[in-house]
C-alpha cells in the first residue's frame, strides 16, 4: 500500500512536470476573433489607417499591485489606472502618445470645435457607438459622467482638471449643455486653449448603468473589484473577464468596439489582455525571462544592465527616450505656522536661508548631477534644471539657467550671503552662529531616492552645509509634504501622465496649488516671481495661439530655473522589453508606454 | 474531553485580545496612515482627507480609543472594510486562507514524511554516511534564511525552466485549461515553495527524530525485544518508532508558528496569493482593518494547530489523557 502511494505521488509529479514543461505559449493567433463581434459599426466609422493585422492571440502584461477599484472616476492607485484606462474606458478624444509628435485624435467624437475666444468647446459624438453591454452611447452619457465628476460627494481626482479657479468662495467649473442627442458643448467661464487636456481625463461611464446608484448616493459602491465583471461597462476595446485578487486580471474583447481598420475588419485584433500581478522587479524579471510575460513596460535605469542581455531574436529591449518623470530636491519656503503645534513650519533662521534665491542657487551648483546620474542611475539619466523633461520636445525650453557642478562657485555664493566657517570645523555658520544644517527627507522604501538623498547630502557637506539624509515611510513623506509642511528639504520626484502640455503642470506651478511643494496652498503669492508665474499660467490658459503658449511656457521655465522652487536634478532614460511576436507594438516614452494603441496591436503569424 | 476543549477556548480569548491590542498599538503609534498614499494624488483635497480621517477614526492617537473602535464592531462580527481595496476584509481573506493552508499543509506533509524516516535512518546508521548526510541537511535547513533560499529557488526555476518562477498556478491560460491540466499545473507550482518551507521543518524533525530514536534504542525494552528474537524491522517500526515519535507531535504544534511566519516571506517572494502576501501588502499600505483581520486569522490558525497537536498526542500516546 505504502509503495503504491509513493509510486502514485512520483508519477503525479512527473506527469505534472511533463505537462507543463512546455506550457506558456498556449494561446496563439487563430485568425478568427474570439469572442465574436456584435452589433453594427457606427456611421461614419472610425477607420484606423495603419498596417492591418490578424485576429487572435493575447498580450500578457505585469501589474505592480492589487487593484483598488474598476471605477475609473474614483481610481487613485496606479494599478487600477493601468488596467482601466484606454483598455476599458475611453474619453471623447483619444491621445496618440506614440505618434510624432503625440497629438489628439477624434475617437468617440467625429470632430470638435473651439469658438474663437476658446470659451465654447463643442463635441460631435460618433453616431451608432454602443457600450460594451450593447446599449447605445449618447450625449446623455457625457452629461451623466460630467455631473458625477462635479458631484462634491464623489471622491475623484478628475474634478480638479476642470476647475477654473475660485470665484465667490467656491470652485467654478465649465457648464455642459446638450445641443442634441449627439452634440455637447462645454461653456467655459474663461478662455482655455488647453481644454482638450482636461477632456482627456473625462473617462465616460454609462448613465443607464449607474445613474440610479449615483442618485441614491451609492456611487462609491459601484464597480468594485469583487463585483460581477459583466457590470463593468465601458467604451474601450476590452472588458473585464475575471479578477482574482493577488493574482491576475483578465480582459477580453469588447464585442461592440467601434473602430475598424482600412480593410474593414473590426478592432481590436488581440482576443485578450492579461495582467499578472508581479510586485517586485525580481518577480517581474523572472516571469519575463520564463516567458510568462510578454512585456516589461518599464525597465528602470538600474535594471537595464540585467535586462539588456536578454535580447534575442524573440526579445527586444528598446530605448524609448528620456522619461517625463522628474527628480528634484525642494527646500521648504513655507512662512506659516503649524496650527497644531503653534510653531513655524521652518525655524526662522533656516527659513531665511531657504527663501534666499542665492542660497538655493548655491545648493544647485553644489549638486553633482552627472555624478548622480552615473552612480544612482547607472549612467542612464540626463541632468535637468527646470521641471520639463528635454524629451518633451514641443514644450521644453533650453533658454534656462543651468547649474553645472561647481563646488567652488557654490562656496563663494554661500560666503556672499554671509555664511562663513568661523570655528574651523569645516561647516558654515550664519551670522547668529547657527551651523547651517539640513535634513533631507525622502521615501525610505525607494532605494533610488535614498541613494539620491545620500549623494546630495555628501555634495552639500563638501561645500560646508551639514546635510543629512533622513529616509521616512512613504505615507509620512506625503504627510509632511502635503499637510503638515514641517520639513527642511525633500528629495523626491513627479510622475508625469499624458497629455504633457502646460495644463498638466499647473498643480505644481501655481502658488495656490497643492503640489507647489516649496510653499503649497498659498492664499496669495509670497514672492514677485511666484506672482509672475501665476500670471503666466493664467495667460497660457487663456491664449489660443499655440506658439504664443509655447513662448509663455518657456518664460515660466526660465523663471523656475533661476528661482529654483524645485531644484530639479535628473530624468532617467526609459527602456521597455517585449517579445518580438507583436505587430503595431510601438512603445512610447510616456504612459501607457505599450498599450496606448492596444486595439491596433496583433500577433504576427 | 469537553472540559479540556472549553478550557482551551477560554484561554484563547485573552490571547487574542493581547495579540490584537499589541498589533493595533503598533499600527497606531507608527507614523503615517493609509491616507498618506492618497495625499500625494492630484485632486485629493485636504477637506476630503480630513473627512476620511474622521470617518475611519484615524484622527485620534489614543491607543485605547483606537483599539475600542476596532474591538467593538469586531465583537459583533464586523471586521470592517479594507481601506485600500474597498472590499469587506473577510472577502479578501477567505480565498487566501485556503491558499496558505495548501502551502503550509504540503510543507508539513513533506517535512514529516521525509523527516521521520531520515531521522530513523540516521539513528540506526549512526556516524555512517546516511547520518552525515542527514546532519548536513539539518544544518542547511536550520541555517539558510527563508528569503535567500526562496530567491535561490526562483533563480533555479528561471535558469533551468523546469519549474515556474512563482505563482500558485498558470496566470495566463488558467481559465482556458481542462480540469486535469489545472490539477497538474497546481502541483507543478507547489513544488518549489514546498521545498523551501518544508526544509525548515525537515531539519527540525530529522534532528529531533534522530536523538529520540537514539535514546529509545538504548532502552531496556528494546534490548528485550531484540533478545526475544523479534525482527529488526518490527523492533524499529513497531516498538521504537511509536515511542520516539511523541515529542514530534508536540513539536508540530510549535513549528506551526514557524511555518506560518516563514510562509509570510516565502509567499511574498513566490508571489503566492496567501495570507502572508496579503498582510505584507496591507502593512505596507497601513490598511489597518485588513492587518487586524489577518492577525486574528493567523492566531486562530495557530491555536487550531496546537489544539490538533494536543489531540493527536492523546490519540497516539495512551499515557496521556485529556481532562
Amino acid at each position: 500500500m505504502r509503495k503504491l502511494i509513493a509510486f502514485l505521488l512520483t508519477a503525479l509529479l512527473a506527469a505534472a512536470a511533463a505537462c507543463n514543461g512546455k506550457g506558456g505559449d498556449g494561446y496563439r493567433s487563430s485568425g478568427t476573433p474570439n469572442p465574436q463581434f456584435k452589433g453594427d459599426v457606427p456611421q461614419p466609422p472610425y477607420v484606423y489607417k495603419g498596417p492591418t493585422g490578424v485576429y487572435g492571440g493575447q498580450l500578457v502584461l505585469a501589474l505592480p499591485d492589487e487593484i483598488g477599484t474598476f471605477n475609473i472616476i474614483r481610481a487613485t492607485d496606479q494599478a487600477s489606472a493601468d488596467v482601466t484606462w484606454v483598455h476599458i474606458f475611453r474619453c471623447l478624444v483619444d491621445y496618440r502618445n506614440g505618434d510624432d509628435p503625440p497629438d489628439y485624435d477624434a475617437g468617440l467624437c467625429t470632430r470638435w470645435e473651439a469658438s474663437p475666444d476658446a470659451k465654447q468647446w463643442t463635441f460631435y459624438l460618433r453616431k451608432g457607438v454602443r457600450w460594451s453591454d450593447g446599449e447605445p452611447f449618447t450625449a446623455d452619457d457625457v452629461l451623466f459622467t460630467y455631473s458625477v465628476v462635479l458631484d462634491g460627494d464623489v471622491d475623484t481626482p478628475i474634478r480638479s482638471f476642470f476647475s477654473e479657479g475660485r470665484e465667490g468662495g467656491k470652485e467654478i467649473y465649465p457648464d455642459l449643455e446638450k445641443l442634441d442627442d449627439y452634440t455637447v458643448r462645454f461653456n467655459l467661464h474663461k478662455p482655455n486653449g488647453e481644454f482638450l487636456d482636461a477632456m482627456f481625463n473625462l473617462f465616460l461611464i454609462p448613465s443607464h448603468k449607474w445613474e440610479a446608484a449615483w442618485k441614491a448616493g451609492k456611487f462609491t459602491e459601484t464597480m468594485r473589484p469583487s463585483d460581477d465583471p459583466s457590470s463593468i461597462v465601458g467604451l474601450g476595446p476590452y472588458v473585464v473577464k475575471e479578477y482574482v485578487t493577488g493574482q491576475r486580471v483578465v480582459l477580453e474583447r469588447n464585442p461592440y468596439y467601434w473602430k475598424v481598420d482600412s480593410k474593414g475588419q473590426r478592432l481590436p485584433y488581440l482576443d485578450r489582455l492579461v495582467f499578472v500581478i508581479a510586485k517586485d522587479f525580481n518577480t517581474l524579471q523572472a516571469k519575463f525571462e520564463a516567458g510568462e510575460l510578454d512585456v516589461m513596460g518599464r525597465v528602470r535605469a538600474t535594471d537595464y544592465a540585467v535586462v539588456k542581455p536578454l535580447e534575442s531574436p524573440e526579445v527586444k529591449v528598446e530605448e524609448v527616450g528620456v522619461s517625463h518623470d522628474t527628480n528634484w530636491l525642494i527646500l521648504n519656503q513655507n512662512k506659516d505656522v503649524n496650527p497644531r503645534t503653534g510653531k513655524p513650519h521652518v525655524e526662522p533662521w533656516k527659513l531665511r536661508l531657504y527663501r534666499n534665491q542665492k542660497f538655493r542657487q548655491a545648493v544647485s551648483f553644489a549638486i553633482d548631477r552627472e555624478g548622480l546620474a552615473n552612480t544612482v542611475f547607472a549612467g542612464r539619466a540626463v541632468p535637468i534644471y527646470a521641471f520639463v523633461s528635454p524629451e518633451n520636445k514641443y514644450w521644453y525650453s533650453d533658454k534656462i539657467m543651468k547649474y553645472p557642478y561647481d563646488p567652488v562657485r557654490a562656496r563663494q555664493m554661500l560666503s556672499e550671503i554671509g555664511l562663513k566657517d568661523n570655528n574651523g570645523d569645516g561647516l558654515l555658520e550664519d551670522s547668529e552662529g547657527h551651523t547651517v544644517e539640513m535634513r533631507i527627507n525622502t521615501n525610505a522604501s525607494n532605494s533610488q531616492r535614498v541613494d539620491t538623498a545620500t549623494l546630495i547630502a555628501k555634495n552639500l557637506r563638501d561645500v560646508g552645509i551639514k546635510a543629512s539624509p533622513a529616509p521616512i515611510a512613504f505615507q509620512s513623506l506625503n504627510e509632511i509634504m502635503q499637510s503638515t509642511f514641517d520639513f527642511d528639504a525633500i528629495a523626491s520626484g513627479w510622475g508625469a501622465n499624458p497629455p504633457l502640455g502646460p495644463g498638466s503642470t499647473t498643480n505644481i506651478l501655481l502658488s495656490s496649488a497643492p503640489q507647489h511643494s516649496c510653499f503649497a496652498l498659498q492664499q496669495s503669492p509670497s514672492t514677485e516671481w511666484e506672482a509672475r508665474i501665476d500670471q503666466l499660467v493664467q495667460q497660457i490658459t487663456t491664449s489660443l495661439d499655440k506658439e504664443d503658449r509655447r513662448r509663455l511656457y518657456a518664460e515660466i521655465q526660465q523663471i523656475w530655473s533661476e528661482q529654483l522652487p524645485e531644484i530639479d536634478l535628473v530624468c532617467q532614460r526609459e527602456a521597455v522589453a517585449y517579445k518580438n511576436k507583436f505587430g503595431n507594438l510601438r512603445p512610447a516614452s510616456q504612459a501607457p508606454r505599450i498599450t496606448w494603441n492596444v486595439e491596433e496591436i496583433y500577433t504576427k503569424k | 474531553m469537553r472540559t479540556f476543549l472549553i478550557r482551551r477556548l477560554l484561554a484563547a480569548i485573552p490571547l487574542i485580545i493581547v495579540v490584537t491590542f499589541i498589533t493595533n498599538t503598533m499600527l497606531v503609534l507608527s507614523p503615517g496612515d493609509y491616507l498618506g498614499d492618497l495625499a500625494g494624488k492630484i485632486g485629493i483635497t485636504q477637506e476630503y482627507l480630513e473627512h476620511l480621517r474622521k470617518l475611519h477614526h484615524l484622527d485620534s492617537n489614543n491607543i485605547f480609543e483606537r483599539y475600542w473602535y476596532w474591538l467593538w464592531p469586531a465583537l459583533h462580527g464586523d471586521f470592517g472594510y479594507s481601506l485600500t481595496q474597498s472590499q469587506e476584509v473577510w472577502g479578501l481573506i477567505g480565498e487566501r486562507v485556503l491558499n496558505t493552508l495548501l502551502l503550509t499543509g504540503s510543507a508539513l506533509a513533506a517535512s514529516f514524511g521525509l523527516g521521520i524516516p531520515l531521522g530513523m535512518l540516521a539513528a540506526v546508521y549512526r556516524n555512517r554516511w546516511v547520518d552525515k548526510l542527514c546532519g548536513f541537511i539539518s544544518f542547511f535547513g536550520l541555517s539558510i534564511p527563508t528569503v535567500f533560499f526562496s530567491l535561490l529557488m526562483i533563480l533555479f526555476a528561471t535558469k533551468t525552466g523546469l519549474f515556474p518562477p512563482g505563482g500558485i498556478h498558470d496566470q495566463v491560460n488558467w481559465d482556458l485549461m481542462a480540469p486535469w491540466h489545472k490539477f497538474t499545473d497546481s502541483l507543478w507550482h507547489l513544488v518549489l515553495p514546498t521545498v523551501v518551507l518544508g526544509t525548515i521543518g525537515l531539519a527540525q524533525y530529522t534532528r529531533q527524530m534522530r536523538s529520540e530514536m537514539i535514546e529509545t534504542l538504548s532502552l531496556d525494552y528494546i534490548r528485550t525485544a531484540v533478545a526475544k528474537g523479534l525482527s529488526r524491522r518490527r523492533v524499529l517500526l513497531r516498538h521504537a518508532m511509536g515511542n520516539a515519535i511523541n515529542p514530534l507531535i508536540t513539536l508540530f504544534g510549535f513549528s506551526l508558528a514557524n511555518l506560518l511566519a516563514g510562509a509570510v516571506l516565502t509567499e511574498y517572494v513566490f508571489g503566492w496569493p496567501g495570507l502572508g502576501q496579503l498582510i505584507f501588502g496591507a502593512l505596507d499600505r497601513k490598511d489597518e482593518p485588513l492587518v487586524m483581520a489577518v492577525v486574528v486569522m493567523l492566531v486562530l490558525m495557530l491555536l487550531a494547530g496546537s489544539l490538533i497537536a494536543d489531540l493527536l498526542l492523546a490519540l497516539i500516546d495512551p499515557r496521556i489523557r485529556i481532562e
